[in-house]
């Protein structure tokens, strides 16, 4: 198992590196001169003086050729150094740890909704095919994936905060803070995931071995939860992963739109006042997290399916 | 024309979404005479008004026509989304296809696209945005790059699988050469596919497009967009709702004709196994 995960991170170097190659572009595109800047902020001042400038630009490291100062940007970013905040003259670390914990919580949250809901719709779904729920359930699918996340919050405001009163409208701190937007990222990632839980199951269920565990007179629930969902899951887990890398940094409407205190709306501030350091943390971060939990759900493919672990499939 | 009607009937998705997105564009081209009123014509006196005779889906806070906007919207939103996408399929055939018969260009397009794909599209787009600074070609730019790997990636694959083809392999037979065979054989091969794909694709980009322009960074004001119209409908969400709905419902009804007509050209042009 130790040499299965150790393999899978050998094979995630490249992406690791194509990361750390874009995140360092984006920052080098950056208009501006970084030292400038810089001094800016400090000195609290438009124009700081020209020697200071090509001093600091010097310390910087800004004058070295390209891939030295890649090498360095590298260095340091593995040192947890992703340079300061132009608007609150706090290391970007510091600024981004500050918000992981809502957007993990957000995260979880989503995910555990999304769960709830597409599993058992789409079991129903695939076992009575073609039946009044199975259609119901498709259509719903279909709408939900046409509605965008901000205007699906917004529905919920109007019903549930402006309309009941249930929720307070935005804003962070307590479990009724949570709910609206939760609902709203996971009611948009169901749509899809419905459909894909709804396919694995129909696949598994055309097979022969479930066709074999019925003639052997299994009862019907055990051949759907044993025989039929165990198989299903590979493909289920391939794509949930996926949805939930999306949502550490990638909630950035629906966090913009409930004020909620996580990396989507780090990302669009930093990127509404330009301010690139945090922009490039924000995304090396949203990147990596979804490295990482791709790893992760490449470990559990292990756990599941022994034939991943030795090696004779390969995980899609 | 028997099995064309049938095809039709067995998906109404398709003539629903097809007739919408013809309304669309027809609204869309001729929005300066359709629009009852000028999109840009401020009138203080009738600010935020319900829907009226006059104005079918009330007024905004400049006490401008929302449907006038709404259907001048088309235009970016639409426009933008169709005009991107196409891109995108263009970029994505030009890498996609020659991958499907080099080893070392599918290596290097394989890599970098698992790349791109580490990161969900908005946080690409919002880079972009960020270094560019908010515009029009900024956006087209926000749109094509992470929008381009998908296409790349379906493109290989049905190239691929068209390479070992019958027509394929005579055409090299009779001394056709690469560029014959991709322009000629995989092109033809690989649009039916490409075409559903990306027509649900549009509907996904407008509402991208829509969500930057929700979050002040896509298409800037005075020029209507349906994303920054909805964010100044949020603001007034408590005393005049109908914006924030109208303007949404009118981005729901675009993403699904797109997905409509998509999934149906999908039915259509690929028919399950057993009844081809």
């Amino acid at each position: 198992m130790l040499r299965f995960i150790a393999r899978r991170l050998a094979a995630s170097l490249p992406v690791l590196v194509g990361i750390s190659i874009l995140s360092f572009a984006a920052l080098e595109l950056s208009p501006g001169d970084p030292a400038l800047i810089a001094l800016r902020a400090l000195l609290n001042v438009d124009s700081p003086p020209d020697e200071s400038v090509a001093r600091l630009r010097e310390e910087m490291g800004l004058n070295a050729p390209l891939h030295a100062r890649y090498l360095r940007w590298v260095a340091r970013t593995l040192t947890g150094d992703l340079g300061f905040s132009y608007q609150t003259r706090r290391p970007a670390a510091v600024e981004i740890m500050s918000v992981l914990p809502a957007t993990a919580l957000l995260a979880v949250a989503t995910l555990v909704l999304i769960l709830l809901l597409v599993i058992p719709c789409g079991i129903a779904s695939a076992i009575r095919k073609h039946s009044l729920f199975d259609r119901t359930t498709l259509l719903g699918s279909l709408l939900a994936v046409a509605i965008p996340d901000f205007f699906l919050g917004v529905l919920f405001i109007l019903a549930f905060s402006l309309g009941l009163g249930w929720f307070p409208v935005a804003g962070y701190g307590s479990v009724r803070h949570l709910v609206l937007p939760a609902l709203t990222l996971a009611a948009g990632n169901a749509a899809v995931s419905v459909r894909v839980v709804r396919a694995a199951m129909l696949e598994v269920l055309g097979t022969e071995y479930v066709t074999t565990a019925r003639a052997k007179g299994i009862r019907e629930t055990v051949v759907v939860a044993k025989h039929a969902f165990r198989n299903a899951l590979i493909p289920i887990l391939t794509y949930v992963s996926t949805q939930f890398g999306y949502l550490f940094g990638g909630a950035v409407v629906v966090e913009s739109l409930f004020r909620w205190p996580g990396l989507g709306r780090l990302l669009v501030d930093s990127v509404s006042a330009r301010d690139v350091m945090v922009v490039q943390g924000c995304v090396l971060v949203t990147a990596g997290a979804y490295v990482i939990i791709n790893l992760v759900v490449d470990a559990l493919y292990g756990l599941i399916d022994p034939r991943i672990r030795l090696g004779e499939t390969h995980a899609p | 024309m028997r099995r064309d009607r049938r095809a039709f009937r067995a998906s109404p998705g398709l003539v629903i979404g097809g007739i919408g997105l013809l309304v669309l564009a027809f609204a869309g081209v001729t929005a300066s005479f359709l629009a009852p009123h000028d999109p840009a014509e401020q009138r203080l006196e009738q600010q935020l008004r319900p829907p009226s005779l006059e104005h079918p889906l009330g007024t905004d806070k400049f006490g401008r026509c929302l449907l006038s906007r709404l259907i001048h919207g088309i235009r970016a939103s639409v426009g933008l989304a169709a005009m991107t996408t196409v891109l995108c399929v263009g970029i994505g055939f030009a890498l996609g296809a020659p991958a499907a018969f080099s080893r070392p260009l599918d290596n290097v397009l394989m890599r970098a696209t698992d790349c791109l794909f580490a990161f969900p599209g908005i946080v690409l787009a919002l880079v972009v945005i960020g270094i560019l600074g908010p515009g029009i070609g900024s956006l087209a730019l926000a749109m094509v790059i992470p929008g381009w790997p998908k296409y790349a990636r379906l493109i290989r694959a049905v190239a691929l699988s068209l390479k070992e083809e019958a027509f394929v392999e005579s055409a090299r037979a009779i001394g056709a050469d690469e560029w014959t065979i991709l322009v000629r054989h995989i092109l033809p091969g690989v649009l039916p596919t490409v075409l559903s794909v990306a027509t649900i694709g549009v509907g996904g980009k407008i509402a991208m497009i829509a969500g930057l322009g929700f979050l002040g960074l896509g298409v800037q004001p005075p020029t209507p967009e349906w994303g920054s119209m909805m964010q100044s409908g949020l603001q007034l969400l408590r005393s005049a709702p109908h914006l924030a709905v109208f303007t949404g419902m009118m981005i729901v009804l675009t993403v699904l004709f797109f997905t409509l007509a998509g999934e149906g050209l999908q039915d259509l042009l690929s028919p399950p196994r057993g009844r081809r």
